[in-house]
């Protein structure tokens, strides 16, 4: 038999993820585990680090705005810079953000022991700015390449990365705990609360980090109007928290498989177009969306839409008849989610196209679907006397019998009348288009008849005359003996 | 039966549409290839959170080109997106040494994932205008492409900016899949 050595299980299973690396952007090489595992600490050093009152202005453009840093220059920066940064080139700066990387213990080194504070005398000779916020792009990238492409700056840069590596990865998970000790924080590894250095609210704290309520924020944004970090209004963190913040109760350093660990807490991040996560999404998460637009019970969709092996006609009718609801009067319940949100950008996107996978229907059914159906809809949406959003969406809402009942029995119901009419004007619609059409399918019908019986005399009478011309042409050679007629005759 | 006669009808003249994936690490150029593709011009991008995409119409193809960002947190992402996917483009910031071995590590367990098995391989050897940029042939190495079994692949050097070798890898995407069908 197969022998195990004990405990040789549990290493096989986690030698991949063990053997994974994690390489700092300064050169530095780590687990990435491990780097997962300090992230909640890292993190809180970070945000206690932004709340220095030189790091809480973007170096570069002084905005109110540090939602990036460049962990080789060791300075703040707002994310309008941090474009500059990376077209700048990766041998020049490199840069991170607060949230969606994960930072390793020289980073935050670095981000410590330089700062924008010192990083003004390093690098600009205390000049306040490296540029206007109003500059060209092309200015600020020359001015950046400029700046810290210099050799004085690089060979600072490079100093400062060297000692930022010999106390950030001099130990293990506790090198960055005692910097931070020997700097006069307190970062507990084990949930030791962190003194509070922070006089303002805690806007800028990057999401992934539990912050306590606060009031919507009064502080001027002269940052980049495109942060939406800055904009979104402070969700209740679910552990209650007197003044201090507890950095390790969040469970912060999860791995993230799941875009709702992304997008979950903050709407959408704008971007040059509408981005979204709608294809990883949780499919209920979807659905209840997708009904949010629709009026229907998402279950009843769901049940509906995976009978039939997909057609891509009732795909387009569903999407045609998604973009028209959220065209709509609905927009504002679908703010209400991050998911409808996505949604709605989806719709709005050049790739409406991907979201008609889901939708599968026999044709026929499509033709009598209440919902479904661009037949009736504009009729629906048109016809009605003053009609509402609402009233539109309760037409809409009631099914066919309710509707046949209304009609039949003389609309005694509330808002029947209404009702009554659109069905009367869809019936009467539906007689004429029948009766004409048939009518024109009799005449073609019969003309088609009459072309048939006149090509058939064609044929009759050129068969006769040739007949005749044969018969004629033997009995002339026969009586003239002309060889080459008599022929004929053989044939 | 109306379906069916709208495929034959796609099929002869219809653009054929194509599923590209772009990745890479973060700040290699993707979003900026992207939208030089689809607009022609050099937007100012911030960094990819989720994905963009836009479909680019080339020759006889659509190519539908989902850019997903870069970042750390972002990556273990990449996998949701595999399915279905006809083409990777792989955009590399061939400035960046120190990372390139990071690069290498990604390309690999990307092509190891089996939904990846049938996608051919367009590498963008990008940031060539930098100072001290590796060549593609650099690159090639580094990455370990040669080394590669039973994948069709193309190495193309590229400047997102100036649009420079981009639809020379398009090109090669588009020669490739069509031929494929």
């Amino acid at each position: 038999g197969l022998k195990l050595l004990p405990g040789s299980v549990p290493h096989e299973f986690s030698s991949r993820r063990m053997a994974e690396k994690f390489r700092s952007k300064i050169g530095n090489s780590y687990a990435k585990k491990d780097i997962e595992d300090w992230q909640p600490r890292l993190k809180a050093e970070l945000g206690d680090l932004k709340r220095v009152s030189a790091n809480r202005q973007c170096f570069d453009c002084g905005a109110a705005d540090v939602t990036w840093a460049s962990p080789k220059l060791g300075t703040f920066l707002c994310v309008t810079c941090s474009d500059i940064h990376r077209a700048a080139g990766a041998h020049i700066t490199c840069v991170k953000n607060f949230s969606t990387y994960l930072w390793s213990p020289d980073e935050v080194e670095m981000m410590r022991a330089v700062g924008n504070r010192r990083a003004k005398e390093l690098y600009r000779r205390g000049a306040s700015l490296s540029w206007q916020p109003q500059d060209s792009k092309e200015r600020k990238v020359k001015l950046c390449t400029e700046l810290y492409g210099s050799e004085a700056v690089q060979r600072a840069v490079q100093q400062n990365i060297a000692a930022a590596t010999a106390s950030g990865s001099s130990g293990s998970s506790g090198a960055a705990a005692a910097a931070s000790a020997a700097a006069g924080y307190v970062a507990g590894a084990d949930a030791a609360p962190v003194r509070k250095t922070q006089e303002g609210p805690n806007w800028l704290d990057d999401w992934t980090v539990p912050t306590v309520p606060l009031p919507v924020p009064t502080v001027p944004v002269t940052g980049d109007l495109l942060d939406w970090s800055t904009r979104s209004t402070p969700k209740p963190s679910p552990v209650v928290q007197h003044g201090d913040r507890q950095p390790m109760v969040a469970p912060a350093s999860k791995p993230v498989d799941d875009l709702l660990d992304i997008f979950g807490d903050a709407p959408l991040a704008p971007g040059p177009v509408p981005s979204c996560g709608m294809q990883a999404e949780r499919e209920k998460d979807f659905w209840d969306s997708a009904a949010i637009c629709t009026g229907t019970s998402a279950d009843l969709r769901r049940k509906r839409m995976k009978k039939g092996g997909g057609s891509v006609m009732g795909a387009v009718f569903l999407g045609f008849q998604t973009h028209m609801e959220l065209e709509r009067s609905q927009l504002s319940r679908l703010n209400d989610s991050p998911c409808g949100q996505r949604l709605i950008a989806w719709g709005a996107g050049d790739a409406r196209g991907l979201m008609l996978l889901y939708y599968n229907k026999s044709f026929f059914w499509l033709l009598v679907e209440r919902r479904g159906s661009v037949f009736y809809r504009p009729l629906a949406g048109r016809c009605g006397e003053g009609a509402n959003g609402r009233d539109v969406i309760r037409c809409l809402g009631a099914s066919w019998w309710q509707a046949l009942g209304y009609w039949s029995n003389g609309g005694t119901s509330d808002g029947s009348d209404f009702l009554r009419r659109r069905f009367q004007a869809l019936g009467a619609g539906v007689t004429f288009s029948i009766v004409f059409r048939t009518q024109l399918a009799w005449n073609r019908y019969w003309e088609a008849v009459t072309q048939l019986h006149f090509m058939y005399s064609k044929w009759a009478d050129a068969f006769s005359q040739f007949q005749a011309f044969a018969e004629v042409t033997r009995k002339a050679a026969m009586d003239k003996g002309d060889q080459k007629q008599k022929r004929l005759k053989v044939n | 039966m109306g379906l069916a006669f709208t495929k034959i009808w796609q099929r002869m003249i219809g653009k054929q549409e194509m599923r590209i994936l772009m990745v890479g690490l973060d700040a290699a150029g993707k979003t900026t290839i992207l939208y030089k593709l689809k607009l022609g011009e050099v937007v100012t991008t911030i960094p990819t959170i989720g994905f963009n995409v836009e479909t680019v119409e080339y020759k006889n193809l659509s190519f539908t080109v989902w850019d997903v960002g870069g970042q750390d947190k972002i990556r273990p992402l990449w996998r949701h997106y595999y399915q279905g996917t006809n083409g990777l483009i792989y955009v590399v910031d061939s400035n960046d040494r120190d990372r390139i071995e990071d690069a290498r590590e990604e390309l690999t367990k990307m092509l190891n994932e089996d939904e990846m098995r049938d996608a051919v391989l367009l590498v963008f050897a990008n940031k060539q205008d930098l100072p001290q940029a590796m060549t593609a042939a650099e690159v090639t190495e580094k990455l370990g492409l040669h080394n590669l079994r039973h994948r069709q692949w193309f190495i193309q050097s590229a400047c997102a900016t100036t649009g420079d070798g981009l639809y020379e890898g398009l090109d090669w995407l588009s020669r490739t899949l069509s031929s494929k069908r």
